[in-house]
């Protein structure tokens, strides 16, 4: 499958989100999240730097690769922008995932 | 005040948000606002996209109304589908475990936190929701 956004890199798997995340290119992402399934992820790092607007339907996404890629997974998300971290916390997400503003391996 | 019908169809979805965002920009410098507006119509506009014409194709009626000097912005989604009121979705429990998270519900709750009115009202025979917010003038 050709990937879009998602890198592997070692045992990180990285997830590089630019522009706009919505209804429109979320079931994009969400069809490569899904081929981690039972891949023994152990951390996925969303980077977001460039992430200048995200809807309900990225935040599925997010959810779904806490939920669902594996038991123990880590997400990570890094350098989101003020417009993107106050969605993830008025969704409540910051409880599940690292907000932080730099990813240190 | 202006308004659009447009298909309810996803791939008008940037048209119609645009149509929203392109005079509010020239009036709100705040980005941050002007995201969440857009927010809080895509999550709206989703909803009708997806769920009120089951039975085929219908429109969204989109009216913005932004009264500048009393910084006070208005927009209506009028559709004619099926009997939908948003309002009464109970909000997503925030503070359960993310196991347990359903995946509904969380646009509505996003757009009941951001706006500072939203209501429903069925007239017609159709879904009219109305959101208010209010903004810091230029």
């Amino acid at each position: 499958m050709d990937r879009k956004f998602i890198e592997q890199s070692g045992d990180i798997t990285k997830v590089i989100l630019q522009g706009k995340l919505d209804a429109v290119n979320a079931p994009l992402l969400m069809e490569e999240l899904k081929s981690l399934i039972g891949q023994n992820i152990n951390k996925i790092v969303f980077y977001v730097k460039d992430l200048e607007y995200i809807s309900s339907a990225g935040l599925r996404t997010i959810i779904f690769a806490k939920q669902k890629i594996g038991k123990d997974t880590e997400v990570y998300m890094i350098g989101a922008q003020d417009i993107v971290s106050d969605v993830i916390k008025m969704s409540g997400l910051d409880n599940f995932l690292y907000l932080q503003e730099s990813f240190e391996d | 005040m202006k308004k659009a019908k447009i298909p309810a169809v996803l791939n008008k979805l940037e048209d119609m948000l645009d149509f929203i965002i392109c005079d509010l920009v020239k009036v709100v410098p705040d980005k941050k606002f002007v995201n969440q507006v857009r927010l809080c119509c895509e999550e709206v506009l989703v909803n009708i996209i997806s769920y009120a014409y089951p039975h085929g194709q219908g429109e969204v009626e989109i009216i913005i109304d932004i009264t500048e000097d009393k910084g006070s912005l208005l927009i209506q989604f009028i559709d004619e589908g099926i009997y939908y009121n948003p309002l009464l979705k109970s909000d997503p429990d925030l503070d359960s475990p993310i196991e347990d998270r359903g995946i509904g519900g969380l646009g509505i709750y996003l757009y009941k936190t951001i706006m500072d009115e939203v209501l429903y009202e069925r007239r017609d025979e159709k879904n009219v929701l109305t959101f208010k917010k209010k903004f810091q003038k230029n």
